[in-house]
């Protein structure tokens, strides 16, 4: 599903990361640091709240809005119930969806909020995502300190969480286009390689955008794809290599942006809703606003698994979403 | 959809599996607890003057110990990354799986943290090895008549 903007402008942003995850970032961007994932609090779970408060506050105090004009928050983040984005908004008393896409749920946000933006029926809407490693290996893999053998294609959930205000008022970047993609379930039941499993869900969803849009990769300078990491993102090159496109410079990962890849404790790269949402902070909208990059897409992509689903033996379902932000003169 | 086209690709791009090497880890990190274990038994023996059996369990103790602490300390896990089976199928791996259950489980409280949390990882070890010696010593009782 195709969605097309013309009203709809990034305002702010404010982002907040742990210190392992700061080290390889442009730290110009990042607004706050925590020391490690729990944040200053008593656990994951708070310390996921305290990364969203940093964040966001960033994102506001940033902006030229006061409070009252937010019409709308929207949030994501991995948490049964999306606790930490509910027990974070409840002290912000504004109007609140919660939304899930795991990994993707970035674009999707962005997609959401533009759609309102649009239609007039929203001026101003701060949206955000967050992970935190703990709170994630908690719910969906083992105790953190258990002493399991990972294997080579895990991926490493960041701590982290981004926020962004979306509004009607002109600016240098704008949103003008997205697109909300289909679930692809290929079948792959191995939780341990979550970047192989969304590869396809990625690639179908992109050709798909492609055909109907008839764009072609030359119609953007940068391509970036959520957190494919090591195996992911390579598989999905050569899906398209073998669609004949050429994967070139402009086709990058966030995942494998946001860790020291030379470092064997992240394994193939880094996930989690926040990875995207904060190499979209940390290093492309910067280009963005520079002028080095005009038009650049980013495809959010998720695996949308849950763990019983998985020991009832079923396979691993996933996403794309996207969205085109594009260079505008304000 | 083309599943066929993107099994080939997904399986082409997996990280190559290092078998031998995993393996021999695990051979010698196992063996080495095994040394440990023995090397504690017969100093308790030599120098405490226990007897044998005490000694056995005062060993199987000691190795729980280590691993509770070295789990709490944030050493377990990274050497168990690198071990793999010759740290979790010794007691360590039972010792770890129960405490670091219990620290994930710290923020909820005694009794819904930590009580029902602490075996979370390791029930399925107790549940299967009660059922198991429950099958087998009536295997035994039918066959054998108890002897």
């Amino acid at each position: 599903m195709i969605l097309t903007f013309k009203e709809v402008y990034l305002h702010s942003y404010g982002c907040a990361v742990s210190e392992k995850v700061a080290k390889q970032l442009s730290s110009a961007k990042i607004d706050h640091i925590f020391k490690d994932d729990l944040g200053e609090e008593c656990s994951f779970e708070k310390g996921e709240r305290a990364y969203l408060s940093k964040a966001c506050d960033a994102a506001i105090r940033k902006s030229t809005l006061q409070m009252n004009e937010l019409d709308c928050a929207i949030g994501a983040d991995l948490n049964n119930q999306l606790s930490a984005s509910h027990y974070f908004i409840r002290d912000y008393e504004i109007p609140f969806i919660g939304m899930y896409a795991a990994c993707a749920s970035s674009a999707l946000l962005f997609n959401q909020a533009a759609m309102m933006i649009e239609a007039k029926q929203a001026h101003n809407i701060l949206l955000f995502t967050s992970s935190n490693y703990g709170a994630a290996s908690k719910q969906f893999r083992y105790p953190n300190t258990y002493g399991e053998q990972k294997k080579e294609s895990a991926t490493t959930t960041l701590t982290g969480a981004g926020a962004i205000i979306l509004s009607n008022i002109p600016s240098t970047i704008c949103i003008k286009e997205g697109f909300i993609g289909r679930v692809i379930d290929w079948h792959y039941n191995n939780v341990a390689d979550m970047g192989g499993a969304m590869a396809p869900a990625v690639y179908q969803n992109f050709i798909e955008y492609l055909n109907q849009t008839k764009y072609q990769i030359d119609d953007f300078d940068c391509i970036a794809t959520g957190d494919l990491s090591k195996v992911g993102f390579h598989s999905f090159a050569q899906l398209l290599m073998q669609d004949h496109i050429n994967v070139d410079q402009r086709f990058m990962d966030c995942g494998l942006h946001v860790f020291d890849m030379q470092k064997n404790d992240v394994f193939s790269g880094g996930s989690g809703p926040a990875c995207s949402m904060v190499v979209l902070i940390c290093e492309l909208l910067d280009k963005l606003e520079k002028g080095i990059y005009h038009r650049i897409l980013l495809l959010a992509s998720g695996a949308l698994f849950n763990p019983i689903a998985i020991y009832q033996k079923e396979s691993i379902p996933c996403i794309c979403h996207g969205i085109v932000l594009e260079r505008c003169i304000s | 959809m083309e599943l066929k086209k993107y099994q080939d690709v997904i399986q082409k791009n997996q990280p190559r599996k290092k078998w031998v090497k995993n393996l021999v880890i695990a051979f010698v990190s196992g063996g080495s607890i095994g040394l440990l274990a023995q090397f504690l038994k017969v100093m308790l023996m030599n120098v405490f003057m226990l007897e044998a059996s005490i000694a056995s369990s005062y060993v199987i103790v000691c190795i729980i110990l280590i691993a509770c602490v070295t789990t709490g300390l944030g050493w377990y896990e990274k050497l168990a990354q690198y071990c793999g089976a010759g740290l979790f199928i010794p007691i360590s791996g039972f010792a770890n799986s129960l405490t670091s259950a219990a620290l994930e489980g710290k923020s909820e409280g005694f009794i819904y943290g930590i009580g029902s949390r602490i075996f979370s990882l390791a029930g399925s070890v107790i549940t299967y090895g009660i059922v198991s010696a429950a099958l087998f010593g009536i295997i035994r009782l039918l066959l054998f008549g108890g002897q």
